[in-house]
């Protein structure tokens, strides 16, 4: 929802339908096998570089160029000022001694393992309320956090979660006070507060692309399931758990790149990486020691790490919806 | 299906309320906070109750920044969400209806580019905005956002494309159109729900980004709505209804552009679903 990734409703949907809907993933490949392109005359193929080109020269600058020089600094010292000076592999070794940076990478794994709740959520609350009437306005209102920069959510949050705030004084008056907690002050809660709050944010377009997933899906599986007399718990994990593969495939790959790659905004909103370091990320000491301390070769060893996560994630998603098709296909 | 399967009524039906009140009550308060005075709310930031006023809004539209800040992120963000969905057309259109070397390339770095933490780039971009002098450039932060996000919409609309038959620019070939031609009179034309969807999309995203906009404008009268939003809380520590207007202020555009968008979003989508 933050990220330069559109984490929402209209082109999530679109795509969704495209793929579960077999668009080839390799575009004109085939075509092309065809013969039967049009515009692929001989002076055209210039027409097709200046038509790439300007995004081509913008990514260069602002985005390869910066890639390779945050790179490079990750094996500077450098504060900005001086030129950079090469120090090999120190910032990483002082990273692996760094205490706090453990933590750090521990708190970033903890808060990866929140896609398992932001899809888990929204999968349960699109099929328990899949048909009925009301259910589209639910979905609507679901929608509206979707709307909200991450940082008003934080701050929004900051509010209702303040020791004193309405979430605490509720409990507390309705003689729950046991109930309510330091819920972004205390460091073995926070991580857990800052997922609850992303779910809170990102459930409605979860629940709009099940729901569509859902709308596709044919109702004689679940007619024949209910005749062999699955009960409701059978029903949604051996049909429609597999049947919303593709989904759920789809909606994770895009919480991927849209929310993990920027918890930034949240954390600042919501607890400015704190109590202490306790929901400190990656990205958020990237900021600290990069920018505000101006240590920019450690800022850039961070940064590395943090690209080098979501890569092996990215490739993690991918090496295990290979292992399942083949799978599928063995079986 | 779900009366079928043997899921007792009254589930669904509180599922239902659970949800909207998760979303709605957090709203609600936000609303309230913002219409308390603030020793009211000092006194007891926990209760709906305490007086009401609208000066909140005016605090912090002047003393906050806030209105300045809503300046800025206009002077920035509609040039930017313009910029992208032009680079994001024109190379949309150009990955999916031209072959040409490199385009395999092309797509490579725009997914790339996508995936890439925006944390990541913030270090060298600052750090080469110092000596390009794009830093505390509201222009410089417009470039970047259409650059950074471009390549989403790109994708999106190279699919879009695709599917628009090949033979009707054919036929305008045949009718002597050239390659421009026939992309501005044809393709543009029929994709324009698609691209309404990315410029709408577009707005939205770059109007919530914030570490960009934090480490380039260090300069505080350049400062967007969200950077503004993110000092408020820490310049107004026990401000919770100034916070609570400022966030109100900040969001109401955006709010809009969908509000007005929605029906060109709806077309995208419907669009980019029949596609297939």
């Amino acid at each position: 929802m933050s990220s330069h990734v559109p984490t929402s409703a209209a082109t999530s949907s679109a795509q969704v339908s495209e793929r579960t809907t077999a668009a080839p993933a390799r575009p004109g490949r085939r075509r092309r096998r065809g013969g039967s392109r049009p515009v692929t005359r001989r002076s055209e193929r210039f027409a097709g570089l200046l038509f790439v080109a300007p995004l081509v020269a913008m990514l260069a600058v602002f985005a390869l160029l910066p890639l390779g020089r945050v790179v490079y600094y990750a094996f500077t010292r450098y504060d900005g000022l001086t030129p950079a000076r090469w120090v090999g592999l120190e910032n990483f070794k002082f990273l692996l001694e760094w205490h706090d940076f453990w933590r750090i990478l521990l708190n970033n794994v903890v808060l990866i393992a929140g896609i398992v709740v932001w899809v888990a959520v929204p999968f349960t609350i699109a099929i328990v309320i899949f048909g009925q009437r009301r259910a589209p306005l639910v979905r609507t209102v679901l929608l509206l956090p979707a709307l909200l920069p991450p940082i008003i959510i934080g701050g929004v949050f900051r509010l209702l979660l303040a020791d004193k705030g309405p979430l605490n004084e509720t409990l507390r008056s309705i003689g729950l006070g046991a109930l309510a907690q330091p819920w972004l002050a205390d460091d073995k809660l926070v991580l857990l507060s800052v997922i609850g709050v992303i779910g809170w944010a990102t459930a409605g377009t979860g629940v709009m692309l099940y729901s569509a997933g859902l709308s596709t899906l044919s109702e004689s599986y679940v007619e024949a399931a209910v005749l062999d007399g699955a009960n409701w718990r059978q029903l949604v994990w051996h049909i429609y758990r597999p049947a919303l593969r593709p989904v759920t495939r789809f909606w994770t790959l895009l919480l991927t790149v849209g929310t993990v790659t920027v918890f930034f905004p949240w954390i600042y909103g919501l607890t400015q990486g704190g109590p202490g370091i306790a929901s400190t990320t990656l990205d958020y000491q990237v900021y600290i020691s990069g920018i505000q301390d101006g240590r920019l070769g450690l800022g850039s060893a961070i940064a590395v790490v943090g690209i080098f996560l979501i890569v092996v994630l990215l490739l993690a998603q991918y090496a295990a919806s290979r292992v399942r098709r083949a799978a599928e296909w063995t079986s | 299906m779900n009366a079928r399967i043997g899921l007792r009524r009254p589930l669904p039906a509180l599922v239902m309320g659970l949800c909207t009140l998760a979303v709605v009550l957090p709203l609600l308060w936000v609303v309230r906070v913002a219409l308390k005075p603030t020793d009211d709310y000092i006194g007891d930031p926990g209760s709906f109750g305490g007086g009401w006023t609208l000066e909140n809004f005016g605090h912090a539209w002047s003393n906050g920044g806030i209105g300045d800040a809503l300046f800025n992120s206009l002077r920035i963000v509609p040039l930017g969400a313009v910029l992208a969905t032009v680079l994001a057309t024109l190379a949309g259109y150009g990955l999916s209806k031209m072959l040409f070397p490199g385009r395999r390339f092309v797509f490579g770095i725009a997914v790339a580019t996508m995936t890439l933490p925006l944390a990541a780039l913030v270090i060298p971009l600052f750090d080469e905005g110092l000596r390009l002098g794009y830093v505390d450039s509201r222009f410089g932060l417009s470039l970047i956002y259409a650059t950074l996000f471009a390549p989403w919409g790109t994708l999106f609309l190279a699919s879009y494309f695709r599917g628009l038959p090949d033979e009707l620019l054919e036929s305008a070939q045949v009718d002597g159109a050239g390659t421009l031609r026939a992309f501005w009179s044809i393709a543009v034309p029929l994709a324009l729900p698609a691209i309404a969807t990315v410029l709408i999309l577009n707005v939205f995203l770059q109007w919530s980004e914030l570490i960009l906009a934090l480490v380039m404008l260090p300069d505080s009268s350049k400062q967007t709505i969200t950077v503004a939003i993110a000092q408020f809380s820490g310049q107004f520590r026990t401000g919770g209804p100034l916070t609570a207007a400022g966030m109100i202020m900040a969001a109401a555009p955006v709010m809009v552009v969908f509000l007005l968008g929605q029906r060109w979003l709806r077309a995208g989508v419907t669009a980019g679903a029949v596609k297939g």
